[in-house]
């Protein structure tokens, strides 16, 4: 029997406030346990909820970004439980009608293709206390009680794993580009639950559904989905039910655990805050919290376009945001080739970031010079080879180009007279090397061309050099 | 439904570590025959399943919405002065969902 894979998906999403969801207690992270809470995080007799003015600005710009119906009035609801991750009994959340609606994320696939997923709700919550569970007891830091938090689900119109991958990284994108998160998946600021059930290929009859928790990495989510998807088919290839319940996904086995098995829904008790009246958002409010959004990364797309660079150059850049708005700027300077500078940012820079263990935010180079080091190896005075040598100097020291360029001596030798002179005498030495092109072996090129390389001190223009070794030892 | 009687209402108090006097007692159970009488008689009305809720005595919007501003929070000392059973300034409770 063939199955198609539904897979829907909640995220939430800690929002970079400054104070908590319903209280002014301050939200900030790495604190010393129990610090950070104020009476109303603790339930206090007689405390009330006060909505925070930040928190309902970036709700709105989420659900903008998700083309969202908005809410034009805010409504709380209680969604009642009796444990110790929320001293009140319940928490304060969006029920009925959430601040955004009937959304829509668009994701390219490998293959090109353009896959819309409807994204059913983003509510505004609050976040529970941190919990740290123990064979017999559990230690409880409310520091985190009050976080808000905005809960986007989408519709259950996923099919694949790499479906699902690219849903979570557009709401990666959409939520950092805004700067409404830190959306650090492995310190828990965006939270995955993935649903997925199994469909029999020719049916509208959903399976039974799963639900995989917590899911702290993106390749983790694709894992988890990859396993399910094994596990559900086998199961039901046996003859034998899936059943509806809760799994975690373990990263060291790269297999899904059985949390709980789910016999009933829960019973929430939904009803009315009755400690918040309904808010009406005014349409002032509601426009000026759009129009201070941040671009989105499709913006950033269509200039990288404009500047040539190829769809994989630009899936490269875009996922970090740091990487977008470092290249956006640097084209604030005349590039003459965007491609070059990409070579020099993603190629040399990052392994430079990776080797010295840095982020790019903290490097300290600038970006004119980087942007004159680009040119002069686009106009190829200088090899990219010397370009490395004096981007070195530059990430270390706060030097001009052309400073660098002077001190070291660099030109690139173009002339095809001195070139040829540089070959022969390469030639003359390596007979082996010939015979071995002349025979098939295509790398035999690359070594010559090497040694032509060498012999000038990495000073010729290396196009040019494999060229005129090609003319000479032909084909 | 259970039907609330003056030991009933005894036994919740007692629950609730508070005493009743037989006045207020007296009070409750009538207090709760009215509310009942109340519930029976919503019960008895059909179509009401679509209804909102009423939580609100009349329509009222409010358009306030705080600023976001931090304020000064709580001292761990203080957090955790009622706090009979603690470790490593954490609050520690018994384990109710097991792994």
């Amino acid at each position: 029997m063939e199955y198609i894979p539904v897979i829907g998906i909640e995220i939430h999403v800690e929002l970079k406030t400054k104070s908590k969801m319903f209280s002014s207690g301050p939200v900030s992270y790495g604190k010393s346990k129990n610090s950070q809470t104020v009476l109303f995080d603790l339930a206090y007799p007689g405390v009330l909820p006060v909505v925070n003015k930040q928190a309902v600005r970036y709700g709105i710009q989420v659900a903008s970004a998700m083309e969202m119906d908005i809410a034009k009035v805010l409504y709380f609801d209680r969604k009642n439980y009796f444990y110790s991750d929320l001293p009140k009994g319940y928490q304060i959340t969006q029920n009925d009608h959430p601040i955004g609606s009937n959304g829509v994320i668009k994701i390219t696939l490998s293959d090109g293709t353009v896959k819309e997923i409807g994204v059913e709700r983003a509510h505004l919550e609050e976040d529970t206390a941190k919990q740290l569970h123990f064979p017999k007891y559990t230690l409880v830091d409310y520091n985190r009680c009050g976080t808000p938090l905005i809960e986007i689900v989408s519709k259950p119109e996923m099919h694949t794993p790499e479906e699902a991958v690219k849903y979570v990284e557009a709401i990666h994108e959409i939520i950092t580009y805004l700067d409404v998160s830190d959306g650090k998946m492995e310190e828990g600021s965006m939270r995955c639950d993935v649903n997925i059930s199994l469909m029999e290929k020719d049916s509208d009859k959903f399976g039974t559904k799963v639900e995989c928790k917590n899911l702290n990495s993106i390749a983790n989510v694709k894992s988890a989905l990859e396993y399910e998807i094994k596990r559900q088919t086998e199961l039901l290839n046996n003859n034998q039910v899936v059943e509806q319940e809760t799994r975690r996904y373990n990263d060291s086995k790269g297999i899904t655990e059985l949390m709980r098995k789910k016999t009933d829904a829960v019973d929430y008790k939904y009803f009315r805050e009755p400690n918040i009246a309904p808010i009406k958002l005014s349409t002032s409010f509601i426009k000026d919290a759009i129009s201070s959004m941040k671009h989105l990364p499709e913006f950033y797309k269509k200039v990288f376009e404009d500047c040539e660079l190829t769809q994989y150059q630009i899936s490269q850049l875009l996922p970090d945001k740091n990487f977008t708005y470092f290249f956006y700027e640097c084209l604030n300077y005349e590039v003459v080739s965007p491609k070059i500078l990409w070579n020099l940012l993603m190629g040399d820079i990052l392994s430079y970031l990776n080797k010295t263990e840095q982020k790019l935010a903290n490097l300290q180079i600038n970006k004119e010079q980087l942007v004159l080091l680009s040119n002069e190896i686009a106009k190829q005075n200088i090899s990219y080879q010397q370009g490395k040598d004096v981007l070195n100097i530059l990430l270390k020291e706060d030097k001009k180009t052309s400073d660098i360029i002077k001190s070291l001596n660099l030109s690139q030798v173009n002339d095809n007279l001195a070139i040829e002179n540089i070959v022969n005498e390469v030639l003359s030495l390596n007979a082996q090397a010939i015979t071995d092109f002349k025979n098939g072996k295509d790398k035999a090129l690359g070594f010559i061309v090497g040694q032509v390389m060498k012999a000038s001190k990495g000073k010729v223009n290396p196009e040019k050099a494999k060229q005129i070794v090609l003319n000479k030892i032909g084909n | 439904m259970r039907k609330i009687t003056k030991q009933v209402l005894i036994d919740c108090a007692d629950n609730l570590l508070f005493n009743l006097s037989d006045i207020e007692l007296e009070k409750l159970e009538k207090d709760f025959e009215n509310f009942i009488s109340q519930i029976e008689f919503l019960k008895a009305l059909d179509d009401i399943d679509s209804e909102v809720c009423t939580t609100f005595p009349y329509e009222y919007y409010s358009n306030y919405l705080r600023d976001d501003v931090p304020t000064k929070p709580l001292k761990t000392k203080d957090v955790l002065k009622n706090v009979n059973n603690k470790f490593a300034d954490m609050i520690k409770v018994s384990k109710v969902i097991g792994e």
